[in-house]
């Protein structure tokens, strides 16, 4: 038997992807679609013996081609031809909903119209007679509840057995493409045209729902009650506050530390010992036992800790986007950001910016205009990420004793002012462009699909550990080489080394700092590797191994103040370190999406220079206004 | 002789290592079906992690 196409199209929060999730379970490849950054998702499955391709085309209200999504999925259904087009509706919207099923019907496309949401339907007391609306529209339709899997096997087999074209469309949807045709034709200007087409789809749309819902009982909207206190009124923005908390609280204390304690154990443990043993008893040689143990493996190892936390706050951050809150997040926070130029939607990016950049970056698509887009991209980096909290633990703890939690908190605060005043910078310079406006559909509340949330978690952490792999496994080993080598081979003295060589290069840069050290030098080179590794050099130069756990920070500043490290800063420019290494040059793999993101080489470096720029400037001043003072 | 086989699957898993970061950075950022940034139009994800 032949193998079946298949796309998937509809509105945004129609439940399209949960759908194509049910069909196609983890059988999916994640891309972009060429020349814009929306994903592009194809699954695959076999159903009685056919293979089976599924194409998740991107939820548009339209297929105007007005944003990229909607130039996209007309693009799409042009150019390809799909042995079935499935329109994914929210049966408790019809009116909303078949206006792109009119568009799609105009444009000549045969269509099988999933009436998905079957459950909200029936909460709000809607009925939708189905035998009548595929009377009415010329197509079959299947009911659907994607989030319980409910009519998704129909679903399949309709796709295999139904012959589209004994399906014609009533007379009522013949005449109203006669109609469009003959508003086009009629001469008038562009805009007259649409507003005629418009009027006469939503009067066709009006009929339709007349005839094919009928309101069982009048049913008090949940997600409306809910809304008077989570998206209106003064409580909203606290209890927004309050809901991060908690998440914050599971992934850095409740949930991930424990898990990410537990790596952190194993592999300082079982797998540093047990791959010394191995090497030390199989005979190696001391330079391999040492670039594999102290390079590769400490690496690799440092990156490891992160992932559990990783993990968890995307499957805390997809659990709330299933249940519909954070479509409401963005309402709260739009007056706020939008005094920093970007959208409510830009919150998102931000707040994934506490856990780590690159997330942060990605998820800065979910913003509508090209400007939001690149002025999140290109300030979120500024935001105190995971991988600078222990930088900031170890300072505060060593030179502000008492005051560290005061001293991490105001890094934080600064890292908040400084993307502001960069995002108020770049909108009225590079980035400058006339204000922009969003649609937002606040969707009702549910109870998430949990295969949905696991994918889409699965999804966006897994880079990292592919980025563990390889891109940490290889910089760690080139930092270890620099460390321990120079122009005549191996090196006992740490200050001979490659590493302290072009430490000792950019040293001058910080002359007016106050840390004009090869070692902070150093630090601060491989801080662009990866932030992590900005403690993890301070140590290995001053000679105290190891690495920083902030809840342990106390202990450790005590042993690295018995080091060198201790003379080598003072109060103020330790401080001023903190400042230089909050907002610097992100690390590359930061950069890395950057440049993907952002659509070229010349917005990474563009970001690489400006960040190191006015961090340099800010530290500048931080340092001697300090001196001024008399700190 | 150790050296030689311990250094040897090191040093080819640090090859592997390089080759995705050659093409993850330079010349794969695609995932459009085709493999190369002269034919690649899309500056999607790279075709051996699809990150």
């Amino acid at each position: 038997m032949s193998d079946i196409s298949i796309a998937l199209t509809g509105n945004p929060n129609t439940g399209k992807s949960t759908i194509f999730n049910q069909l196609t379970g983890a059988r999916q490849k994640i891309g972009n679609w060429p020349g814009v950054t929306v994903d592009k998702k194809i699954g695959y499955l076999n159903y009685q013996g056919r293979n089976i391709t599924v194409v998740d085309l991107p939820g548009t209200y339209s297929v105007s081609a007005r944003s990229p999504e909607e130039a996209i999925v007309m693009d799409f259904l042009k150019n390809n031809k799909m042995d079935v087009v499935v329109d994914v509706l929210d049966s408790s919207n019809l009116e909303r909903n078949l206006f792109l099923t009119l568009q799609l019907m105009e444009e000549g496309i045969p269509l099988l119209i999933d009436l998905n949401m079957q459950d909200e339907a029936k909460k709000r007391g809607l009925v939708v007679n189905k035998e009548k609306l595929s009377q009415i529209l010329g197509m079959p339709v299947v009911e659907t509840v994607g989030r319980r899997s409910d009519g998704v096997k129909t679903l399949l087999s309709v796709f295999t057995t139904e012959v589209m074209e004994k399906y014609h469309p009533s007379e009522m949807i013949q005449s109203h493409i006669e109609n469009v045709k003959s508003i086009n034709e009629s001469g008038k200007s562009a805009e007259e045209i649409e507003e005629a087409i418009i009027d006469a789809r939503y009067a066709l749309i009006n009929n339709i729902v007349s005839e094919v819902v009928t309101i069982d009982k009048r049913s008090v909207s949940v997600s409306e009650t809910i809304d008077k206190y989570l998206a209106n009124g003064i409580l909203a923005p606290f209890l927004f506050l309050g809901i991060m908390y908690v998440v914050f609280l599971i992934t850095f204390e409740w949930i991930g530390q424990p898990i990410a304690d537990l790596v952190d154990e194993l592999v300082a443990g079982p797998i540093t010992e047990g791959a010394t043993s191995f090497l030390e008893g199989v005979g190696v040689s001391e330079w391999l036992k040492a670039m594999i143990v102290d390079g590769a493996i400490a690496g690799v190892g440092a990156v490891l800790t992160f992932v559990p936390l990783i993990f968890i706050l995307f499957f805390c951050l997809s659990f709330l986007d299933g249940t519909g809150y954070m479509a409401r997040v963005a309402f709260v926070t739009d007056p706020v950001m939008r005094r920093v130029g970007l959208t409510g939607k830009g919150i998102m990016p931000m707040m994934m910016s506490f856990g780590c950049a690159v997330p942060a970056i990605m998820g800065a698509r979910a913003l509508d205009s090209e400007k939001d887009r690149l002025t999140a991209i290109m300030v979120t980096p500024f935001l105190t990420c995971g991988a600078k909290l222990p930088i900031m633990a170890l300072f505060a703890a060593m030179f502000f004793p008492d005051n560290a939690a005061n001293v991490v908190f105001l890094m934080y605060i600064i890292g908040v002012v400084m993307a502001i005043v960069a995002a108020k910078i770049l909108g009225a310079t590079v980035l400058k462009d006339e204000g922009s406006t969003f649609l937002l559909e606040l969707p009702p509340y549910r109870i998430p699909d949990i295969k949905t949330v696991l994918l889409e978690t699965w999804d966006k952490g897994k880079g990292y550990l592919i980025k563990a792999g390889t891109i940490i496994f290889a910089a760690s080993v080139i930092v270890w080489f620099l460390a321990n080598f120079n122009f005549s081979g191996q090196t006992e003295e740490m200050s001979e080394s490659f590493l302290a060589g072009l430490g000792g290069i950019i040293a001058p840069l910080f002359y007016f700092h106050g840390f004009n050290t090869w070692e902070a030098g150093a630090a601060v080179i491989n801080g662009i590797l990866a932030k992590e590794t900005v403690v993890s050099t301070m140590g290995i130069l001053y000679g105290v191994a190891g690495e920083i756990d902030p809840d342990t920070a106390a202990e450790e500043a005590e042993i690295f103040l018995n080091s060198g490290m201790g003379a080598a800063f003072t109060s103020l420019s330790a401080f001023t370190f903190m400042v230089f290494s909050q907002l610097y040059t992100p690390c590359v793999t930061a950069l890395g999406t950057i440049k993907k993101e952002a659509g070229g080489f010349k917005w990474m470096a563009f970001s690489a220079v400006y960040m190191f720029f006015l961090a340099w400037v800010v530290s500048l001043l931080v340092y001697q206004i300090g001196r001024l003072l008399g700190f | 002789m150790a050296d030689v086989i311990v250094g040897g699957v090191f040093f080819i898993a640090l090859g592997f290592a390089f080759r995705h970061i050659y093409y993850h950075f330079k010349s794969g950022s695609c995932s459009c079906g085709t493999e190369t940034s002269e034919t690649c139009s899309c500056g999607g994800s790279c075709p051996h992690c699809k990150v």
